[in-house]
C-alpha cells in the first residue's frame, strides 16, 4: 500500500495538493496539509509536482517508466552539472 | 554488383536487429515526429485536431481488439486488453474506497474508472514539453472506445478525469 509522508515543517499549507488531488487524499488541517484518505491514492504524483515546497513524499508506489528521458542529453548534461 | 551482395527473401532476418541504443534513438525520433505532427495539426485544424486523433485512436482500438473473443463482460474485456497492451498503455481498473464493484452507477450513468500507468502518449508529451489533456490524449480516448466497441459491441465514452506525471485517471462511460 502506498505511504504518503507530508513534511509538516516544510509544508506551507497552500492547499494546492488538496485542490489538485482528484481522490481527496489531502485536507488542510491546522494550516498544514494532512493525508486523510491514503487508500484512494492512485499514485499520479500531481501533488508531488505541484507542491511548491517539495513537502510530499510517496513510498512503495509504481513509478511509470521514464522513456522520455533522453539518455544522450543526460550524459551531455552530466559533463557540466 | 558482386554475388555476395544479393539478398534473397528467405535470408531476411526474422527478428529485429541492432542494440538498445538504436531502439532508443528510433523511439525518441518517433516521439518527436508524433509531437510535431500533433502540434502542426493543432495549428491548422485547431479543435478539429481532436476529432482526427480520436478517429486514429479508434481505428487502432478496433484493430487491436479484432482478434479478441467477443464478450458482454466489459470488466473481463478490459482486463484482457490491459494484459495484451502491457507496456504500450498499461492500465488498471480502479475501484474507489467504499465501492463494491469496478462498474459504478451514479446519477444514471454507468462507468468504470481506469488508471493509466505507462502510457506512450504521456511519454511523448513529456519528451516534447507539451501539456497533457490535449489532442494526443484523444488517441487514447478513441483507442479505448474502439476496443470496447469491438469486444463487447457496446458504445462508450472516455472522460479524462485527471492527468498526472505518473498516472492518469479516466472514466469509461458505458452506454
Amino acid at each position: 500500500m502506498v505511504k504518503i509522508i507530508v513534511d509538516k515543517d516544510v509544508c506551507i499549507g497552500c492547499g494546492l495538493c488538496a485542490h489538485d488531488c482528484p481522490m481527496k487524499v489531502y485536507e488542510i488541517r491546522d494550516g498544514r496539509s494532512t493525508v486523510v484518505n491514503p487508500d484512494d491514492c492512485m499514485q499520479c504524483l500531481s501533488c508531488h509536482e505541484i507542491c511548491p515546497s517539495n513537502a510530499i513524499e510517496h513510498q512503495d508506489i509504481y513509478l511509470s517508466r521514464r522513456l522520455y528521458v533522453d539518455l544522450e542529453v543526460c550524459s551531455m548534461l552530466r559533463r557540466f552539472v | 554488383m558482386s554475388q555476395a551482395s544479393i539478398v534473397r527473401p528467405e535470408e531476411l532476418p526474422l527478428q529485429c536487429e541492432g542494440n538498445v541504443t538504436d531502439y532508443e534513438e528510433a523511439l525518441h525520433g518517433l516521439m518527436v515526429l508524433n509531437a510535431t505532427i500533433i502540434r502542426s495539426l493543432e495549428e491548422i485544424a485547431r479543435g478539429g485536431s481532436n476529432a482526427v486523433v480520436y478517429r486514429a485512436g479508434m481505428k487502432m482500438g478496433h484493430e487491436t481488439a479484432k482478434y479478441f473473443p467477443k464478450t458482454d463482460n466489459v470488466e473481463k474485456a478490459l482486463k484482457e486488453l490491459s494484459d495484451i497492451l502491457g507496456r504500450q498503455y498499461n492500465f488498471e481498473l480502479y475501484k474507489p474506497k467504499g465501492k463494491d464493484s469496478y462498474i459504478i452507477t451514479e446519477n444514471g450513468e454507468t462507468f468504470i474508472y481506469l488508471v493509466f500507468r505507462d502510457c506512450l502518449v504521456r511519454q511523448t508529451l513529456r519528451r516534447e514539453g507539451m501539456s497533457q489533456k490535449g489532442p494526443l490524449c484523444q488517441s487514447l480516448y478513441g483507442y479505448m472506445v474502439g476496443a470496447v466497441e469491438e469486444i463487447t459491441g457496446k458504445r462508450g465514452k472516455l472522460e479524462i478525469v485527471h492527468v498526472g506525471p505518473n498516472t492518469c485517471l479516466k472514466k469509461l462511460i458505458l452506454r
